[in-house]
């Protein structure tokens, strides 16, 4: 990544739409933990379709803070969250497309570019985080997911919009792992033994560089990537063969706990989810990297929930869309709480999980989020967001209630700004506002 | 650099244009706007349309938009009823301003190659491409997780094929499967469905088996062994016949070879068989072959067609003769007829010509609740050679009766269980030339066959007869008999037992035996039937081959392979198939370590101590110093252990040529001298720094090769700056290969590229013709047809309720998969009329989608079959394929707007609008509608005046296909039993009945579906989406009507501007949009 940073950041830079590049980048301050201390880690958790408003709600604090129906699985860990009400992102609620205008922007605030020549959102906070300070861990960061790409265009636009909410650059999304035993490759794969491999990239980054000149400059930009990539893998296998840290700290774990999955998709939903939680767990007790993005679902998803009782037919026409008959709100509200259910595993795991005198939980920060509010309505004039962890000072167990301070005041972008200060990168703008979240 | 980039944009915007331009009919048209659209259509963009935007931006950019404003504003659907309304004076001249700008710009750009981003292979390109290279289907790109849809709803648009590391590895991982699959042997490199070693063992059986099937057998036989590709004989006798009389048939010139070529036969074969033929003194009984065909008629008298039948009959009763002498011999009986269930192996062998000069017998006989059963003797003399009768005499003849729950009785004599004239016919105690024998004893002749009746008890289960043969004291040396005991006078019919009786140490029998033995050699009588180099093969001499003995099964699970095809490679083999199944039984052999297990068996059963060396240390003085025996036989493996190596060796340095060739088609053009130097140089580095084994070097090499970027991604050479650029020929074929077949080009595009042919647009339409007619345009059917329909991948779809409809199954499922993308394969490969696609008659079934559909017709493969007629039963063309009808259902019921969007967008090209955001929806489930039918509660949503204008457009074009249910079975009311009704009206009041209805506006409505056709067609060729300057060729493409073939509307693509040329993009947009 390193001979590449210059581009990246240049790439990022304009698609969080920040002004010019600020001399201040060169030394940005790493504020990370201290040596001995435990780092902070933070995973996003995403979920599409939105949810039932009247069943998304929380009041009051700590253990006797009370709850909407949706977030029932959310009950024991009352303490260790944080319900943020009202954030949005202005691009979105201004996109004329319900669906794909709302979701891939989720993580940058940036526009979703509605001609259908040309792929383009922004770089999302996560994947700036990556790039900032991905280096320090052997993978920058884990990108999952659930369901494939949706081959299809969706009123026209690319359903890679729909697929894909982290962004590496403003036209390309970061790659999205849907298969366990991939992930968890990435994580064990030791750098050793692939030398042949390192000598073939070799041949064929030369070969490019003997290329490049004789194509057109923006064949060329395209076969960036194809560079970029080489260099990543190449980092990566260098830096796994080394095997040194900067910091003081060591990794609760050095060897994956679990069993390597099976290499085919798993057959049904909820083992998936839960195999992708535990790598995601995994990634962050061996400290093979700090951010982790993972989407339970595609936009659009007509994920089947027959695994719940007395749910039948598919997420987002059946079940999100489901015309306010009480049954189908039934079953949506279940699909709900499945969602929060996986939230609710992970932040289970993290807790039980000691590092140096505290819980894994305790150095994270963890978003569980979903781009439309009310789903049937498409609406994204607020967000449901529950953040979870004490990590970064995060002081749980409280509701935070931005919906009537003002547009300006409530930006999702304020809360990733807030986040991305105590992950140690402070950038001065992002998205749709320069404004960090009030009270966090 | 911000001031340099926004320059090149304003020179971008004014060589496109921006719309208002100084133009007089501007100035009419643009109060229209103002005052009836931009309050909606202004900044608050209601639907997502911003006209003061559109007004700023290039004509050309927006031109999709603009045909939509444009025909809004001529069918009246905007502005909405209750807004104030133009007159249709406005509106015309509004129109035609419009009209005239987009034709306008159409003309001054058509043509226009358009800017098209550099594409990266899809997961399915991928896939033919490794494919086409290997001939396997390695399901590689099975974990390729990159695609995504975009441009004109293809795959293979660039803006949407990315690369990561997670995608790279993933390419890297496959190259390297890719190269696991390479057979890297003596021989040229191949590729096998098996990776590694035992790929390079298997894949030396398969193209051993396939050279031993393609001419026939091979003189071995074992288990089961069975004439097999025996018909040679009867056609090299015929050939050599009509050689023989050739001035007699009037064709003195003919050569043997000629007429070996007319049979079907080598000319390696019937050289041989003329050689044998033509031998002066030929030893019994090649003399009986050579004597029968010589005795062939001559081709003289009136009747030449009798003549010729005669011939080939004889040829037949001759090769019949050849086949049946060894059974004969050996009185293979019923059992071995064919082979069946006769596990010895009928071959002709020293071994198995061992005589005997006494044999004891065992007969079994069956009474089956006969009284009696009859025993027949026969002794024939197998050698014409011995002109006397032999006598031989049949000794201690003794039955055992065995009771019915099996037990044996004891011996009794023969004659005391016979009647009187019975014993006296054997005449016991007598010679037949009056001399007397033991009274327990009969003597029979050669030649004169004798039965008996053996009363049978009552009560026997069975009995046995014992007896012992042998010839009478002084008897002539040269007789060579066969003796059986048969229950049968055909001996052949039933089970015998038998005995080769002779002197072995006799001149007589030596000779026979030579003669037997050239037989055999010059004209093999057996072979496998199933060609094979594994273990149906006898074990070679000097190994036990007795079936089930530990020897036997130990050579078979350790050594496997045995060479015998020595027949075969002198007599029938052209020099080059002879190398190619040397090389193939080099890998075979070199495949493990076959030659050391070889030797360690040989030590094993000489008892040697070879101190576990391989035959590789075994110097000369140590094999010399070797018992005879043992000695021959390491030589032997020795000498095959040496050639096994040097053909290994000598395959290698054309491996790394391989590669480069390899690399050529990969890469999809001609290499660079020093592309070429730099492959070498990989390897000879994988070998040296990486102190790889020549295999592996090899396969790193072509794992390198299929990581290059040149392999991954379509490159093609720059135009330049504001210039177009033809393309080269290479680039061409790799153009028209990725349109038509989504893979590389074959060896005929590389040839027609090599030769220059491909800038010539006759040539293109040659190539285009021949491609579709290809097997591989079925993936046209999978790729285009499948993406443009929304049957992509249909075979995995999961958009079903399996619990509410489980005979929706995965066989039905990919059954309607296969329905779909073989109409489709038929349109494009039979070159159907583009009018079939809505209006065939006929579809693809196979057994289990009718069972589905209810068709009631017999089909009785699994494969999908045409079957015609298949309106009557409400089946044929696009709109009632299942796949189309369920992709476009909801999983729990069918959905009219989802039908009729379909129709709409994917049909006519003409999509509404995105609906609004608030839109509400109706529930998932026909069951909780509340009574109401799917289209009460739609006409409902209707009411709504902001649904209403795309909704009046959308559903009626989605209720006439209410007769199909969700998983596309025709039906006549809804599962609750309320009625279908399946007819609407359109916005503008047209009446739409049923299917019928839909597909009578469809025809109606002919020019558009075509120009829908020929716009996707044109933007899948492309990869790009359509521009302004593409409506002149796609009013060409519609003009050629619905009774155009498919390959006219892609012959005229391919050979268009926009296919044939390239120009780079003005500035990329991404440059600059971030900081303007």
């Amino acid at each position: 990544m390193k001979s590449t940073q210059g581009a990246s950041r240049r790439n990022f830079l304009r698609g969080a739409g920040v002004a010019l590049a600020l001399p201040w980048m060169e030394s940005l301050p790493l504020r990370g933990a201290p040596a001995h201390k435990p780092p902070l880690r933070f995973a996003t958790l995403y979920f599409s379709n939105g949810v039932e408003p009247i069943h998304w709600w929380a009041r009051g604090s700590g253990a006797s803070m009370e709850i909407g129906p949706a977030l029932e699985p959310m009950m024991p860990f009352r303490e260790d969250i944080t319900f943020l009400r009202g954030l949005y992102n202005q691009e979105a609620v201004k996109s004329s497309s319900p669906h794909l205008g709302r979701m891939p922007n989720l993580l940058s605030g940036a526009t979703v570019s509605l001609d259908p020549s040309s792929i383009r959102v922004g770089t999302t906070f996560d994947q700036v985080l990556a790039q900032q300070i991905g280096s320090k861990t052997a993978v920058p960061s884990l990108v999952l997911g659930i369901e494939p790409n949706e081959l299809r265009l969706e009123d026209g636009l690319s359903m890679i919009y729909g697929s894909c909410i982290s962004w590496a650059s403003p036209g390309k999304p970061a790659t999205k792992e849907i298969y366990p035993a991939r992930a968890f490759d990435l994580l064990v794969g030791d750098g050793k033994g692939r030398q042949l491999d390192r000598s073939i990239l070799d041949a064929v980054l030369q070969e490019t560089h003997a290329i490049k000149p004789k194509i057109s400059r923006s064949d060329g930009q395209k076969l960036d990537e194809y560079v970029e990539s080489i260099r990543s893998i190449e980092t990566r296998i260098d830096r796994a063969a080394r095997e040194e840290r900067l910091e003081g700290w060591r990794p609760t774990l050095t060897k994956p706990d679990m069993p390597r999955p099976a290499d085919e998709l798993p057959q049904n939903v909820p083992d998936h989810m839960k195999l992708m939680l535990d790598i995601m767990v995994l990634a962050f007790q061996m400290d093979k990297t700090r951010i982790v993005t993972c989407m339970l679902n595609n936009d659009l998803s007509q994920m089947n929930f027959r695994f719940l009782e007395g749910v039948e037919g598919a997420l987002h026409l059946d079940l999100t869309h489901n015309g306010k008959a009480p049954a189908a709100e039934a079953m949506y509200l279940k699909t709900n709480q499945f969602h929060v259910r996986q939230f609710a595993y992970l932040l289970k795991r993290m807790k039980e999980i000691d590092e140096s005198g505290q819980s894994l939980l305790d150095s994270s920060m963890l978003l569980c989020c979903s781009n439309l509010f009310d789903g049937d309505a498409h609406s994204a004039e607020q967000m449901p967001m529950l953040l979870a962890g004490r990590g970064g000072g995060l002081r749980p167990g409280r509701v935070l209630d931005y919906l009537d301070k003002g547009d300006d005041n409530r930006r999702a972008c304020s809360l990733y700004l807030s986040l991305m200060d105590r992950m140690g990168v402070q950038l001065e703008r992002f998205g749709d506002t320069g404004q960090r979240l009030t009270d966090l | 650099m911000r001031v340099l980039l926004g320059a090149c944009l304003i020179i971008a915007v004014s060589a496109g244009g921006t719309v208002w331009g100084a133009n007089e009919s501007a100035a009419n048209a643009a109060p229209v706007f103002r005052q009836y659209c931009l309050q909606c259509h202004g900044k608050t963009a209601t639907a997502g349309v911003n006209l003061e935007h559109l007004i700023s931006r290039s004509m050309g950019d927006n031109f999709q938009r603009w045909e939509k404003v444009a025909a809004a504003l001529e069918q009246k659907r905007m502005p909405p009823e209750k807004m104030p309304q133009p007159s249709d004076g406005e509106r015309r001249q509004a129109v035609a301003w419009v009209r005239a700008k987009l034709d306008d710009f159409a003309r001054k750009h058509a043509g226009d190659p358009g800017a098209v981003t550099m594409r990266r292979l899809t997961s399915a390109e991928y896939a033919y491409t490794i494919r086409d290279l290997t001939g396997l289907d390695l399901d590689v790109e099975r974990n390729f997780a990159s695609d995504a849809a975009g441009g004109e709803g293809f795959t293979n648009f660039g803006d949407v094929q990315f690369m990561q590391d997670a995608d790279l590895e993933r390419y890297l991982e496959a190259a390297k499967n890719v190269a696991a699959h390479a057979v890297i042997g003596s021989g040229p490199i191949g590729f096998f469905d098996d990776p590694g070693k035992s790929g390079l063992e298997l894949s030396a059986i398969s193209r051993i088996q396939k050279i031993y099937r393609a001419h026939g057998f091979r003189a071995a036989a074992g288990e089961g062994g069975r004439p097999y590709g025996l018909d040679r004989y009867a056609k090299a006798f015929h050939a050599s016949w009509r050689y023989l009389h050739r001035e007699a048939l009037g064709e003195d010139t003919a050569t043997l070879e000629d007429l070996a070529a007319r049979e079907g036969i080598s000319p390696q074969f019937i050289r041989h068989i003329w050689s044998v033929l033509q031998q002066p003194l030929p030893s019994y009984p090649t003399s009986e072959v050579v004597s029968r065909w010589q005795s062939l008629p001559a081709p003289v008298g009136p009747d030449s067609q009798k003549i010729a039948a005669a011939v080939r009959a004889g040829c037949e009763d001759i090769q019949r003769f050849l086949i049946d002498w060894p059974r004969w011999l050996f009185a293979a009986g019923a059992m071995a007829a064919g082979g069946q269930g006769d596990e010895r192996a009928l071959v002709l062998t020293d071994a198995s010509l061992q005589p005997t000069v006494t044999h004891r017998f065992r007969f079994p006989l069956r009474t089956r609740g006969q009284p009696k059963a009859r025993v027949h003797l026969s002794v024939v003399s197998a050698n014409p050679n011995s002109k006397e009768k032999t006598v031989v005499v049949w000794r201690n003849a003794t039955v055992r009766i065995r009771g019915t729950d099996r037990s044996s009785g004891p011996a009794q004599p023969l004659k005391s269980l016979l009647d009187e004239e019975t014993a006296k016919k054997l005449a016991f105690g007598q010679h037949p030339d009056g001399r007397a024998i033991d009274p327990e004893d009969f003597a029979t002749v050669s030649d004169s066959p004798l039965f008996f009746d053996l009363p049978a008890p009552k009560g026997a289960g069975g009995m046995e007869l014992q007896v012992e043969v042998g010839m009478g004291s002084g008897q002539s040396g040269d007789a060579v008999l066969r003796c059986t005991i048969s229950g049968r006078e055909e001996v052949s019919e039933g089970r015998p037992v038998w005995a080769l009786l002779a002197d072995p140490k006799s001149s007589g029998f030596q000779a026979w035996k030579t003669g037997v033995l050239e037989f055999a050699a010059r004209m093999p009588q057996t072979s496998h039937g199933e060609p094979t180099p594994s273990d149906k093969d006898p074990i070679p001499a000097p190994f036990d081959n007795t079936y089930n003995q530990p020897e036997r099964d130990h050579y078979h699970t350790a050594l496997k392979y045995y060479r015998q095809d020595r027949f075969l490679v002198e007599n029938m083999l052209d020099d080059a198939t002879r190398l190619r199944l040397d090389q193939a039984w080099a890998d075979l052999l070199g495949s493990f370590e076959y030659h050391d297990v070889f030797l360690r068996f040989v030590a094993e059963k000489y008892k040697l101590d070879l101190k576990n060396k391989g035959i590789g240390e075994l110097d000369v003085a140590q094999i010399e110093a070797l018992p005879a025996e043992p000695r021959q036989l390491v030589k032997d493996l020795r000498a095959e252990y040496d050639a096994v190596l040097k053909a290994q060796n000598a395959g290698r340095p054309g491996h790394v040529g391989d590669c480069i060739l390899f690399a050529g088609k990969a890469w999809r053009r001609a290499l660079l001298e020093s592309e070429k130097e730099k492959l070498r140089s990989f390897y000879t580095k994988a070998r040296q720094e990486h102190k790889l084994g020549h295999p592996e070097a090899v396969r790193s090499l072509l794992a390198r090769i299929l990581v290059a970027p040149a392999f991954l991604y379509r490159l093609e050479q720059p135009a330049k700056v504001a210039e177009v650029r033809e393309l080269s020929d290479w680039e061409m074929a790799s153009r028209l290969s990725y349109f038509l077949w989504s893979s590389l080009p074959d060896d005929e595009l590389r040839r027609a590229a090599d030769a220059g042919e491909l800038s010539n647009p006759q040539q293109i339409e040659r190539q285009v013709k021949r491609m579709l007619a290809d097997p591989k345009a079925r993936r046209l059917s999978t790729e285009f047809f499948g993406q443009w329909l929304g049957f992509y991948r249909f075979d995995q779809y999961r958009g079903v309720d399996t619990g509410r409809f489980p005979e929706f199954t995965d066989e039905v499922k990919s059954a309607m998969y296969d329905e779909a993308v073989s109409f489709f394969e038929h349109i494009v490969r039979k070159d159907r009329p583009v009018r079939e696609i809505l209006f065939a008659d006929y579809t693809f079934l196979n057994q289990a989608l009718a069972k589905h559909y209810g068709v009631q017709k017999e089909i009785k493969s699994d494969e999908a079959e045409l079957v015609s007629g298949a309106n009557e039963f409400q089946r044929g063309g696009l709109l009632r394929l299942g796949a189309v009808l369920t992709a476009t259902s909801a999983p729990l019921r069918t959905s009219p707007v989802k039908r009729g969007d379909w129709v709409l967008r994917r049909v006519l090209g003409t999509p509404t609008p995105p609906p609004p955001a608030d839109a509400g929806s109706i529930p998932a489930d026909e069951k909780a509608f509340g009574g109401l039918t799917v289209r009460e509660r739609l006409a409902a949503h209707q009411r709504n005046a902001s649904c209403a204008n795309c909704h009046s457009r959308i559903d009626p074009l989605g209720f006439p296909l209410e007769r199909y249910d969700a998983v596309g079975r025709w039906r006549n009311e809804y599962s609750d039993g309320k009625p279908i009704h399946d007819s609407s009206d359109l916005a503008d009041g047209t009446p739409i009945s049923g299917l019928d209805g839909l597909l009578r506006y469809l025809k109606a409505q002919e020019r558009q579906v075509l120009r829908t056709l020929s716009s996707k067609l044109l933007g899948y060729a492309l990869g790009r989406t359509i521009l302004a300057s593409d409506r002149p060729l796609i009013e060409r493409l519609t003009d050629a009507g619905a009774d155009a073939s498919f390959s006219k509307l892609a012959a005229e693509i391919a050979t268009s501007r926009q296919f044939r040329y390239r120009r780079e993009p003005a500035v990329k947009s991404s440059e600059t949009e971030g900081e303007l």
